[in-house]
């Protein structure tokens, strides 16, 4: 019995019935029983209905009429009456239970507690440490000053404990433990480092870190009045101290000027880690995935409002991003005075509505008078980047935002503003005078938005010369020429183009030097444009030019070596353009030493040549002599390295490393995005490459998504067709093909055709390469016709300009072969395929993709030809090196799985075949969805090896599936193989007997095209 | 009444009693923002109340809701219906800062604490409360699932101290189904917790 008065305290589940509720329990049992009772299954809402309304009707009675009406109530259903009963029975008893309010039950608990756990008084010691007194408020708690106990020193130390005052214990605990993890995980000068830890007697963990004496950065700035310079060099050390903290995969969510603080030294110091997370988790300052969680984790003080970034208040996922918008409104603070938003009342709600809405208005109209003027154009462009509603269009990271602001303070043009003619024009006025080649480098620039970083970098390895005639050279020509209509960017490029090579002629007659110079630039400016012939022509002369002024080892010479070797390699003429650069390389190095960037960057353009020679092997220790350079160099020079990574990934790409090609590219994609503007040709050209790689591995929406991106790009600089936007429609084109899309990569490959036919010469390894996959893909949409004469081009093209042992010769006779095969001219088709193959092996090794494809293809034909025995050798060995080479799960290997499924199937193997065909139909359908015409094709082999194996259900399901699918293919190949299904369709419904459905079947393929 | 802090000024009224008007006016949104604020506040007081020992104020004093409410909120803007909103408000936030408390004296003695297991009638007595409150809570919670009228009525009575009249402001009916509701939900806690 449990005794029950009016001051009553709760029930105690002790076991000890009987027992006053303050006897001692054993320890620990007292605990275990009340556990045990809440475990129990609760019975549904409209259960519960049923007994309240019992209940209801029999509370209302007097004791002795209830029976009576349970009885008529509860007529028929004992569980019921037998619930009310015992609710009635407890309702009964329950006089003084919960009679006593929570707040004055819960109250011994509480005393205790705060008793017990209450915020370190003065004098109260931590470890080593004594409390001095509170020293402030943090994220999480408060932080206090507190003094070393020793005699020898007083060192002072900002001490933060786990108190009570907050919210839940396990969530709190695990929070401090984990800034302790993070603060400790941290060493850079600009952020207060943790000094020690440990644990107090109640259990507590604590920690101590550097005390930190000083102003918030904002109050300091105004105090002593810095300038926007000042200020500026302030902020670049915050940015600093935030990229290392992200490079080390911590996001501090909380960036104010409070948490910022400048000791009296100058000094800055990022403080509170407190809400910090590591990066890749979600969620908002210390919040729990239940709503109700969250509001208990209120006592974790919510993020300053004012410095939350819009993500933040929606309770999104916070990233670096998130950092770098705080940033912004410190920036903005800094440079304006005053904050970003400012809304009218002080609600707590319209400052989150004017986040997340609210329009900001520029720091320079926010400013005062005398600062306006700074902060009007760059300044303005980088704040408010960086306070982009929109996280993935503020700086990419806080590295990035500070070197903008570098490069503002450097005079050299920002990402943050477009790329436009007059922007640019008046960089280079304010810029320091750099030499003949900067003006040059300006000519470039404004012609087109290339790459300007290989100009530079030379630019200041050299000394100023003929400066004076080259730039009134320029301005002559600009003259002409309004800058203000910037719009028509190609069309007066060309003009001018026309125009200088002209003026070089008549109006330099007297100074070859500058001629040459500027021969030089105008034919690397014209092979930009991909007008080739015109910068051969130019490019060969300024050689001459060169050479005959300055003799055989003079750095220009090089230069315009190097200049046209380029032009030569976009031309396919890469014998010439080896030897070209071998002589600039041997110039280089004697004039510069080894491990000079030109040097390095000739290095990196052999490497190239190499490759496109196919001599993989050189052209890999070329790249990474190239990359070794470039990164030993003054820190490194982050856009060459891109360079070097992109082209070593293109080369592992071709080889067939396709891991480490990936890892190369993304690397250098990486380099671009953060310090190119996002349309640069040199960051689409990456972004091609990776999609590129991404076709090799298999990943093809992946792919085609990125090389949408880089095709809008293009399109939209060049509207009227250049090389490049015909190297983005072929990488969409391979895409959308290896998804089975063909009348659209037919499409896409046609338009890329005419612009490459366009640009290019003939043999150009490009056009031809566009030849040649177009050729296929009207080989799978039925145009025989224009197949077999475009392979036949293609190869007929590869074999004169790069030989036999070029990787694009054996594609285009292993193509040629298959198709020959796939017609059934087998006798045609059996040498060319031997050819490829042994050609691959001995170019490629035998760990290679593109081996197994030819050995497949042999396989087929041998199939097909009758001679099982070798196809099943040859189609083994196929599939084994697709299994070691490839990533799981490619499409390739499934290509193979089906052909020799299909071969195991006709040798009455079914139960080998079928656990292939199944990999194979998984694959497909998961890469080419679920109802393409090769997935069909797997499904049917699937369905024939079912049969054989007796499962005629599972077997039916397939064949029938796979005619359906195969019903709407289009072109010849849809119709060959729709027939095949029929084929096996009327075969497997003759076996079973079921002659209705089999001549049904008969019928449809009498009629059907043969 | 002392005060206990003066926390009270117009500053802070204003956006609290802005909340509650929110609220009000029918943006639910406002109670998630709320709550955190009155939580807070009351959070505040237990934790002054409980770790000074001399003051006239203690802990149990039923008025606490109420007092938080005149504390918090500006009387001049608000009427009867946004009381309502307050206490139904407070009456939770109350629950959770006192589960909390218990949650945490459960954590520490799970939790490693050096604190050696006496026999002290004192020390073992909070425990019980401690798993007493943690175990109610939680019936609570599965009680709320199946009425919610009931649990409410619990929350309003037995953690916000509020008197049947008020309760039945809140939940929206008579006393005499609050006194009625009480009884059955009483019933239904008292089973759950010694089954």
């Amino acid at each position: 019995m449990i005794l029950l008065t009016p001051e009553a305290h709760l029930p105690a589940k002790s076991g000890h019935a009987g027992r006053q509720s303050f006897a001692p329990p054993p320890a620990g049992g007292h605990l275990q029983s009340l556990h045990g009772g809440i475990t129990k299954a609760t019975p549904s809402p409209e259960r519960w209905s049923e007994v309240e309304r019992v209940l209801d009707g029999a509370l209302d009675l007097d004791p002795e009429e209830r029976a009576a009406f349970l009885e008529r109530a509860c007529a028929g259903d004992p569980a019921l009456r037998s619930d009310v009963e015992l609710l009635l029975r407890d309702c009964d008893r329950t006089e003084g239970f919960l009679e006593q309010p929570a707040a004055e039950y819960a109250a011994p608990l509480v005393r205790h507690l705060e008793e017990q756990l209450g915020p370190p008084a003065g004098g109260m010691r931590v470890g080593p440490y004594r409390v001095v007194r509170e020293a402030g408020h943090g994220g999480m708690g408060a932080v206090y000053l507190a003094e070393r106990d020793d005699d020898q020193y007083r060192k002072q130390v900002a001490l933060k404990l786990v108190r009570p005052g907050l919210a839940l214990d396990d969530h709190l605990i695990r929070r401090f433990l984990e800034e302790r993890q993070i603060l400790a995980s941290l060493d850079h000068p600009h952020i207060a480092r943790l000094l020690e830890g440990g644990v107090t007697p109640d259990g507590l963990p604590w920690f101590a870190m550097e005390y930190v004496e000083g102003t918030p950065l904002d109050r300091y700035a105004d105090e002593r009045q810095l300038s926007i310079s000042q200020r500026l060099a302030l902020f670049l050390t915050v940015c600093d101290a935030v990229q290392y903290a992200h490079r080390n995969l911590v996001v501090h969510r909380d960036l104010k000027p409070a948490n910022i603080l400048v000791t009296a030294e100058g000094q800055v110091k990022l403080l509170d880690f407190g809400i910090a997370k590591l990066a890749g988790e979600s969620s908002v300052a210390g919040a729990d995935a239940s709503a109700a969680a969250r509001r208990l984790s209120v006592g974790v003080r919510p993020m300053t409002l004012e410095y939350a970034s819009p993500e933040q208040i929606r309770g999104e996922a916070v990233t670096v991003a998130s950092d770098v918008y705080s940033l912004g409104v410190l920036l903005y603070e800094l440079l304006a005075g005053q904050r970003p938003y400012r809304p009218a009342g002080h609600q707590r709600l319209e400052l989150e509505r004017a986040i997340l809405e609210g329009e900001i208005s520029p720091p320079s109209l926010a400013a005062g008078d005398e600062t306006r003027r700074h902060l009007r154009g760059d300044l303005d462009s980088i704040v408010l980047k960086a306070l982009n509603k929109e996280p993935s269009r503020r700086y990419p990271s806080a590295d990035a935002l500070g070197e903008d602001i570098r490069r503002h303070l450097a005079c050299l043009p920002v990402t943050a503003r477009p790329n436009t003619w007059t922007y640019r024009a008046g960089k280079f006025i304010r810029r320091r005078r750099l030499g003949v080649l900067a003006a040059t480098a300006v000519l470039i620039t404004l012609l087109g938005g290339l790459a300007s970083t290989a100009w530079q970098a030379r630019v200041a390895a050299r000394e100023a010369s003929k400066e004076r005639e080259v730039r009134n050279f320029l301005v002559g020509l600009f003259r002409v020429s309004d800058p203000m209509e910037s719009r028509g960017r190609d069309v007066s490029a060309r003009e001018l183009l026309d125009r200088g090579a002209r003026q070089v002629d008549v109006g330099l007659a007297g100074q070859p030097e500058v001629q040459s110079e500027l021969l030089g630039v105008l034919g690397e400016i014209n092979g930009q444009l991909g007008l080739y012939g015109r910068a051969d022509t130019l490019l060969e002369r300024s050689v001459r030019l060169s050479r005959a002024l300055r003799g055989e080892s003079s750095a220009q010479l090089a230069d315009r070596l190097v200049e046209w070797a380029d032009v030569r390699i976009e031309q396919g003429i890469y014998h010439s353009a080896d030897s070209l650069l071998r002589q600039a390389l041997a110039i280089r190095r004697r004039q510069f030493g080894p491990e000079d960037t030109s040097v390095a960057s000739t290095l990196r353009a052999l490497g190239s040549v190499e490759r496109r020679l196919g001599n993989f092997e050189p052209a890999n220790a070329l790249y990474r002599e190239a990359l070794a350079i470039h990164s030993r160099w003054h820190g490194g020079d982050e856009l060459a390295v891109a360079m070097d990574l992109e082209s070593l990934g293109e080369l592992l790409d071709e080889t067939g490393d396709l891991a480490g090609a990936d890892s190369a590219l993304r690397a250098a994609v990486g380099i671009r995005r953060r310090l190119l503007d996002p349309t640069h040709p040199v960051l689409m050209r990456s972004l091609h490459l990776l999609a590129v790689n991404g076709v090799s591995r298999g990943e093809y929406r992946e792919a085609e998504r990125l090389e949408r991106e880089v095709l809008a790009v293009e399109q939209q600089t060049y509207p009227d067709g250049h090389p490049w936007v015909a190297y983005a429609l072929h990488g969409l084109a391979l895409t959308v093909e290896a998804q089975g899309r063909f009348d659209e990569a037919e499409s896409l490959y046609v338009r890329a055709l005419e612009i490459r036919r366009r640009f290019l010469p003939s043999d150009h390894t490009e056009t031809v390469s566009t030849v040649n996959n177009l050729a296929l893909v009207r080989y799978r949409t039925g145009d025989l016709a224009g197949a077999e004469a475009g392979l036949r081009e293609a190869l007929a093209s590869w074999q004169r300009t790069l030989g036999d042992g070029h990787i694009n010769t054996m594609t285009a006779l292993n193509n040629l072969g298959a198709v020959f095969s796939d017609e059934g001219r087998y006798s045609e088709a059996e040498p060319l395929l031997r050819q490829a193959l042994a050609l691959r092996r001995s170019n490629l090794g035998d760990s290679n993709s593109d081996v197994a494809s030819s050995l497949r293809n042999l396989g087929i034909l041998l199939h097909r030809t009758g001679r099982d025995g070798e196809s099943e050798r040859v189609l083994t060995e196929a599939l084994a090196i697709d299994r070691r080479v490839l990533p799981r799960g490619h499409p390739r290997i499934a290509e193979v799985e089906t052909a020799l499924g299909e071969l195991l199937n006709d040798r009455g193997r079914e139960a080998q075949a079928e656990p292939l065909l199944q990999e194979a139909l998984a694959i497909r359908s998961l890469k080419l969805g679920p109802t393409a015409g090769a997935t069909a094709v797997t499904a049917r082999a699937l369905g024939v090896a079912l049969a054989g194996l007796d499962r005629p259900q599972e077997a039916e399901v397939f064949l029938l599936e796979s005619y359906r699918n195969l019903n709407s293919v289009p072109g010849q190949w849809g119709i060959r193989e729709k027939n095949e299904s029929l084929r096996r369709l009327v075969a497997f419904y003759s076996s079973r007997g079921d002659h209705k459905e089999a001549t049904r079947y008969r019928a449809l393929l009498a009629s059907a095209t043969p | 009444m002392t005060p206990i802090d003066s926390n009270d000024s117009p500053e802070t009224q204003r956006p609290i009693t802005d909340l509650l008007l929110d609220i009000g006016a029918g943006r639910t949104e406002a109670i998630d923002r709320l709550f955190p604020l009155v939580y807070d506040e009351l959070h505040r007081i237990a934790h002054r109340v409980g770790s000074n020992e001399r003051t006239d104020h203690t802990l149990g004093t039923t008025g606490l809701v109420h007092e938080t409410y005149l504390r918090l909120v500006d009387q001049t803007r608000v009427g009867i219906q946004d009381r309502k909103h307050f206490f139904s408000l407070a009456a939770r936030a109350m629950r959770h800062v006192l589960v909390d408390y218990a949650r945490r004296r459960r954590a520490l003695k799970r939790g490693g604490n050096q604190e050696p297991l006496r026999l002290d009638e004192g020390v073992t007595a909070i425990d019980e409360r401690a798993e007493t409150l943690c175990a109610l809570d939680e019936a609570l919670t599965r009680l709320a699932v199946l009425d919610p009228r009931l649990a409410q009525v619990v929350e309003c009575r037995f953690f916000g101290g509020l008197t049947e009249e008020e309760t039945a402001d809140v939940v929206g009916t008579t006393s005499r189904t609050v006194r009625r509701d009480w009884t059955k939900a009483k019933g239904w806690l008292y089973r759950e917790l010694t089954a």
